[in-house]
C-alpha cells in the first residue's frame, strides 16, 4: 500500500505506522496549502470497545523543506493526551454524544501543536484542541458531520487543523498486487494468467487517523512569499511525515513510562516509495534514516526491483521496458530530486541534487479546474508528483512510470510499450464507498462501526 | 476526569525517589572488583524523574543515562562496574 504495513517492524505498531503523506495547494482557498499525515491504518469501523486513537506516547511531526537542504525548516508538531470520564464502564460511550464536551463520552483526546522554524525556540501554537470520536454509530454519534466539524479549528495564528478518524481515502488491490504482482484487468497476461476481472478495493470502507493542517502558503516559502510563477526556484517546497517513540520504555502494571530522547519510528514522502522500491532488509532502516541522508537508497531507484520483474510477471508485454540498460533517472527526478526545469512544459518541482524522498509542490501551481486522477501523467501540473491530492491515483502513476512511461523525460529517443501508458489495478475514487470532502479536511466522513461492516 | 494511568509518565513518584535500571550491560561477565562501597552518604541531589541507566561499555566506563527527554553520556568506571556487579547478583 502507499505506507500501510511496509516495513517489518512499523507493521506491529500501527499507532505510529504514517500510511499516506498529502500536500497539495487548498482548492478552495488557494492562498493556503494543506498537508495531511494518516496514521492507524486498515482500521475496521466496528473496532470497539477501544476505538481508534493516536497515540499519547508519539511524537508525530510534518516537516517542510523549503531550501533544497532536505532538512526540516518548518515542522508542526502534534502530541496527543487521552482522558477517561469514568473508570467504571468498559463503554467507550455511556449515550449519544452530541458535542465534543459531551458527558456521555467517556474516552476521549486532545491534543497540542508547537511550531518549530529552523534555529528557533519551539512555540506551542495551542493545546487542548479536541479530537472528534470515533464513528460508532447512529445511536452512539448520531449526527456525526457535525461533531467533526466542530473538531475542525482555526489557531490565531491562523492555520487551520483537524487531528481525527477519517475515512480511507487511498485505493489499491492490495489483495491481487501482492498475490505475485497480478492486476485483475490485466491478469489473463500474467505468468500465472486468470480470466481479466475488474479491480478489488483492499481499502474500500476503512477508517484511518488524519492529522490535516492548512497553512498560508507564505507560512512554507523560504523567503515567505508566495509565488506565482512555476518556474521560480524558490516555489517548491518538500513534505514529509514522521512518527516518533522515546527510546526506552519501562512497563509496570499500571503505567507505562517514556524515557529519553524520542527516535524516528516511521516517515513518509512519496506513496509507495518504502513499499515498493526499498528492498525488505532495508525497510527498517528507511524508516529510522532521515530524507537527507537518501543517498543511501538512490540505487534501489535507479535500479528498481518491480521494473525488473513486470516483464518476468507478463512476458511479452514489457519487451521496451526490458530493453533499458541504464539508470532510471527520471524515477530519481520524479522521486529523490524533483523533476527540473525544461522536461515538462509550464513545469518543474526540482529542489537541487541532493537526493531525498519528499513530496514535493510546486506552490505556484493553481489547483486544477478540471483535475486528472492521473496527475502529471493526465496532463494535469496540479497533481501528483507535483504535491498529491486526496483522490490522485498514485498506484497507477507510479506503476505506469516504472514501467517505462516517464523514461522518455530524460531519453526521449525511447519509446514505451504500449501497456505502461494504461497499466493500473482497475480502481477509481469511486471504489472507495464515499466521496471525499470537497473542503477541509478533504478526506470524506468515516464510516461507522453500526454500518461496516454491512448485513449480509 | 481522571487521568489515562497506563500512559502517563511517572509524575507521582516521591521527590528524590531515583529508578535506576540498568540493562543491557555488555562484557558484564568481565571480572568486577568486590565492591560494596554505600552510595554517597551526602547526596544533596533530588530528582523527581525516572532514569535509566545503560552501561555501553564497562570498559571505558561509558554510561547512557536516559532522563525526561534527554540521553545524556556519562563516563565513570566505577560506577559502571558497580552497576555491573549490582546486575550480576
Amino acid at each position: 500500500m502507499s505506507s500501510h504495513r511496509e516495513a517489518p517492524e512499523i507493521s506491529k505498531d500501527p499507532v505510529a505506522d504514517s500510511t499516506d503523506v498529502y500536500a497539495f495547494v487548498s482548492p478552495d482557498q488557494p492562498d493556503t496549502v494543506t498537508l495531511i499525515a494518516n496514521y492507524i491504518p486498515l482500521q475496521g469501523p466496528a473496532g470497539g470497545p477501544n476505538f481508534y486513537e493516536f497515540g499519547d506516547d508519539v511524537l508525530y511531526e510534518v516537516h517542510i523543506d523549503n531550501d533544497g537542504d532536505a532538512k526540516p525548516d518548518v515542522t508542526y508538531q502534534f502530541r496527543f493526551t487521552t482522558r477517561i470520564r469514568n473508570q467504571r464502564t468498559f463503554l467507550y460511550n455511556t449515550g449519544p454524544i452530541d458535542s465534543l464536551d459531551d458527558a456521555d463520552w467517556n474516552r476521549r483526546q486532545t491534543y497540542s501543536v508547537t511550531k518549530l522554524l529552523a534555529g528557533q525556540s519551539p512555540k506551542v501554537l495551542a493545546s487542548r484542541l479536541p479530537c472528534p470520536p470515533c464513528n460508532v454509530g447512529p445511536r452512539s454519534s448520531p449526527n456525526y458531520v457535525d461533531l467533526a466539524n466542530m473538531a475542525i479549528r482555526t489557531l490565531p495564528t491562523g492555520e487551520k487543523v483537524f487531528a481525527g478518524q477519517r475515512a480511507e481515502g487511498f485505493y489499491v488491490d492490495l489483495g491481487s498486487i501482492f498475490d505475485l504482482g497480478a492486476l485483475r484487468p490485466f491478469q489473463n497476461l500474467h505468468l500465472l494468467p486468470l480470466p481479466p476481472a475488474p479491480g478489488v478495493n483492499a481499502t474500500a470502507q476503512l477508517n484511518v487517523h488524519t492529522i490535516a493542517l492548512q497553512v498560508p502558503i507564505t507560512d512554507l516559502t523560504k523567503n515567505g512569499r508566495r509565488p506565482t510563477d512555476p518556474a521560480d526556484p524558490k516555489a517548491t517546497i518538500g513534505v514529509y511525515t514522521s512518527a516518533s517513540r522515546q527510546k526506552v520504555l519501562v512497563r509496570e502494571v499500571d503505567d507505562d513510562t517514556g524515557i529519553g530522547p524520542f527516535v524516528q519510528v516511521s516517515r513518509l514522502g512519496n506513496p509507495l516509495f518504502n513499499e515498493v522500491i526499498v528492498p525488505m532488509g532495508r525497510k527498517d532502516g528507511w524508516n529510522a534514516s532521515r530524507p537527507a541522508d537518501d543517498a543511501n537508497f538512490v540505487g534501489f531507484v535507479q535500479r528498481p526491483e518491480l521494473a525488473a520483474l513486470l516483464p518476468v510477471l507478463y512476458p511479452g508485454v514489457f519487451p521496451n521496458l526490458t530493453a533499458i540498460n541504464a539508470d532510471r533517472a527520471d524515477l530519481v527526478a520524479i522521486l529523490l530530486t524533483g523533476i527540473p526545469a525544461g522536461l515538462i512544459p509550464g513545469f518543474q518541482n526540482f529542489t537541487g541534487t541532493r537526493h531525498a524522498d519528499l513530496l514535493r509542490l510546486n506552490v505556484a501551481i493553481p489547483p486544477s479546474s478540471s483535475p486528472s486522477v492521473f496527475g502529471l501523467l493526465g496532463g494535469d501540473l496540479a497533481g501528483f508528483p507535483n504535491g498529491r491530492r486526496v483522490f490522485d491515483d498514485v498506484v497507477a502513476i507510479e506503476l505506469r512510470a516504472i514501467a517505462g512511461a516517464t523514461y522518455p523525460l530524460v531519453n526521449p529517443s525511447f519509446t514505451p510499450d504500449a501497456a505502461a501508458a494504461i497499466v493500473d489495478d482497475g480502481l477509481s475514487p469511486d471504489d472507495l464507498g464515499t466521496p471525499y470532502l470537497q473542503t477541509f479536511p478533504y478526506l470524506g466522513t468515516p464510516f461507522s462501526g453500526f454500518d461496516v461492516p454491512a448485513a449480509s | 476526569m481522571s487521568g489515562l494511568s497506563r500512559r502517563r509518565f511517572i509524575g507521582g513518584a516521591a521527590a528524590g525517589a531515583v529508578a535506576v535500571t540498568a540493562v543491557a550491560v555488555p562484557g558484564m561477565a568481565a571480572a568486577v572488583p568486590a565492591d560494596d562501597s554505600p552510595d554517597d552518604a551526602h547526596d544533596d541531589v533530588a530528582l523527581d524523574e525516572t532514569v535509566v541507566a545503560r552501561v555501553r561499555d564497562l570498559r571505558t566506563g561509558e554510561i547512557a543515562l536516559y532522563v525526561g527527554t534527554r540521553e545524556i553520556t556519562h563516563t565513570d568506571r566505577t560506577l559502571a562496574r558497580r552497576l555491573a556487579r549490582a546486575a550480576a547478583r
